[in-house]
């Protein structure tokens, strides 16, 4: 499979401390993957070094094109990065012209369809300085999902939402990597997040210390417990059925683990 | 600690918290909880003192310490050591005792003395978080807010919090409320909840109650604790009546009894 963003050899130090030790990664084009590591291990630096806003020796390549400072503003047409507070960059005085800011093909369905996915169909004429942090959070989602972005790249973006829009919004961004062509890359803290993506990578030790598909990952507990990681609640549940002999075989889903146990 | 008949509404007259009543008692963890927009921050903001509401009134006589989401936003000294001394000297607490006082605090929120060289905006999340408590313990308040104390922060140090703050309620007898969406951390940390939505307490009572109420929670676009939802879930789809459990394991005997 063609890879749509490589890093090749990214070694970074911050004064003395080694942050990376020649870190490679490859992520698959109209993938979903969760990239997860233990506080500090250097997640956000990672991310704003796949944007190309930090200066390193590495290899970076989007979409078949070398990141270097000529071809960054073709890339930046494509990717859209959503950071985890937004609060300080509102621009505008209305939802619907902040979302809008910027967007030359604005497509009026594809928002609506947004604006009524996050539960902001009704505020879009509200100042959003006087929304709440996680409304804010959600006007900056859908500006960014709006501009139709080839990838995405979240930074802990929905870790001041409520759950249930989380849910709503993953199973969305999962949506449109099946979908819409388009490649998701979720930097998390929340271990419950990698079942909604395919590929799950560990950032741990200054290396991507595994970088696989999430089935591959369903009798880690031991790595994740080892990393100081939580494991999925569904994974922890499924493991333990499957210890006492009440399941058979794996199951992440609520309902069909519930219909296999008492079938 | 007792909020009585608070309303407020912005200029424009859009009203944010209305008629809100909350008892709370001494030595005991209140859980704040509600859909993105409902006022939980703003609730917070009155109760702390930092916005006067419209009408209504906190009924309060002990010192308040607040943890704010945005925990950066709290320091403005060069270095850890002088932000936590800063802190003892705002509210005037045992000054003689100053570098003693910040050893025992460092202790309690587990952190290195090394970090007392370090600037506050330099920090990690995990680092910033338990600077931001330590700064807050530094003047020992009897009543500690906390909103969202857990985002930002890996599964490790959520886990250290919870035991902190169970310790902070049990040992130093502290009465705290807690802001926060991630129910997994709610439901194993309070012991009440009050849910706010568009402004009012549409729940309230003790935890066990107000989270077996799964539907309800999910009308408000709140999703109640996994461990809670299987347990409704199998009820709903299966008719069998499974306990409300805080633990997988203590789930695990009861569908192993019931299947």
């Amino acid at each position: 499979m063609k890879g749509v963003l490589e890093i090749s050899n990214l070694t970074y130090k911050d004064k003395d401390k080694i942050i990376f030790d020649n870190l490679n990664i490859k992520i698959n084009k109209n993938t979903f993957t969760t990239i997860i590591g233990p506080n500090d291990c250097g997640k956000t630096l990672l991310s704003k070094i796949m944007l190309g806003l930090i200066d390193t020796d590495a290899n970076i390549t989007i979409d078949g094109t070398i990141l270097n400072k000529y071809t960054i503003d073709n890339i930046y047409d494509k990717i859209e990065y959503i950071p985890s507070n937004i609060t300080d960059s509102i621009i505008m005085d209305t939802v619907i012209e902040e979302i809008t800011f910027n967007t030359p093909d604005l497509d009026k369905k594809y928002l609506n369809e947004l604006l009524e996915l996050v539960g902001l169909e009704n505020k879009i004429n509200e100042n959003p300085r006087n929304l709440s942090y996680g409304e804010k959070q959600l006007v900056y989602i859908v500006s960014c999902l709006v501009k139709k972005p080839t990838i995405i790249i979240c930074d802990d973006s929905f870790s001041l939402l409520d759950n249930l829009i989380k849910d709503k919004i993953l199973k969305y961004l999962k949506r449109l990597s099946k979908e819409q062509n388009t490649t998701i890359i979720n930097f998390t803290n929340d271990t419950e997040d990698i079942l909604y993506g395919e590929y799950v990578a560990i950032i741990s030790d200054h290396k991507i210390v595994l970088n696989e598909h999430k089935e591959e990952l369903y009798d880690s507990e031991k790595l994740f417990k080892k990393l100081g990681l939580k494991f999925p609640f569904m994974l922890d549940l499924s493991n333990k059925l499957k210890y006492y002999n009440l399941l058979q075989k794996s199951e992440t889903n609520m309902n069909r683990m519930i219909n296999k146990i008492w079938k | 600690m007792e909020i009585k008949n608070i309303t407020y509404s912005y200029p424009n007259s859009k009203v944010v918290l209305k008629d809100i009543n909350i008892k709370i008692k001494d030595n005991s963890i209140i859980g704040i909880i509600g859909p993105n927009g409902s006022g939980k921050t703003t609730l917070l903001d009155i109760i702390t003192g930092l916005v006067k509401p419209t009408s209504g009134e906190i009924k309060n006589n002990k010192k308040v310490g607040y943890l704010f989401q945005n925990t950066k936003s709290m320091f403005f000294k060069k270095t850890v050591y002088a932000e936590l001394k800063a802190s003892a000297s705002i509210h005037n607490y045992r000054l003689n005792q100053l570098d003693k006082r910040i050893k025992d605090v460092l202790k309690i929120v587990k952190l290195d003395e090394l970090v007392l060289e370090k600037k506050p905006l330099t920090l990690s999340n995990n680092e910033a978080k338990k600077v931001a408590l330590a700064s807050i313990l530094m003047y020992n308040p009897k009543i500690i807010i906390l909103d969202e104390p857990t985002s930002g922060l890996d599964n490790k140090t959520v886990e250290e919090f919870k035991k902190l703050f169970k310790m902070l309620k049990n040992r130093y007898k502290k009465t705290i409320i807690v802001v926060s969406h991630d129910m997994d951390f709610i439901h194993s940390l309070v012991d009440e909840v009050y849910v706010l939505n568009k402004g009012e307490i549409v729940l309230q009572g003790n935890k066990y109650d107000v989270f077996k109420n799964t539907r309800g929670l999910k009308k408000l676009g709140l999703l109640p604790p996994r461990i809670m939802l299987f347990s409704d879930t199998v009820l709903l789809k299966k008719g069998i009546k499974l306990g409300y459990r805080e633990e997988i394991n203590d789930l695990i005997k009861d569908i192993y009894r019931n299947v």
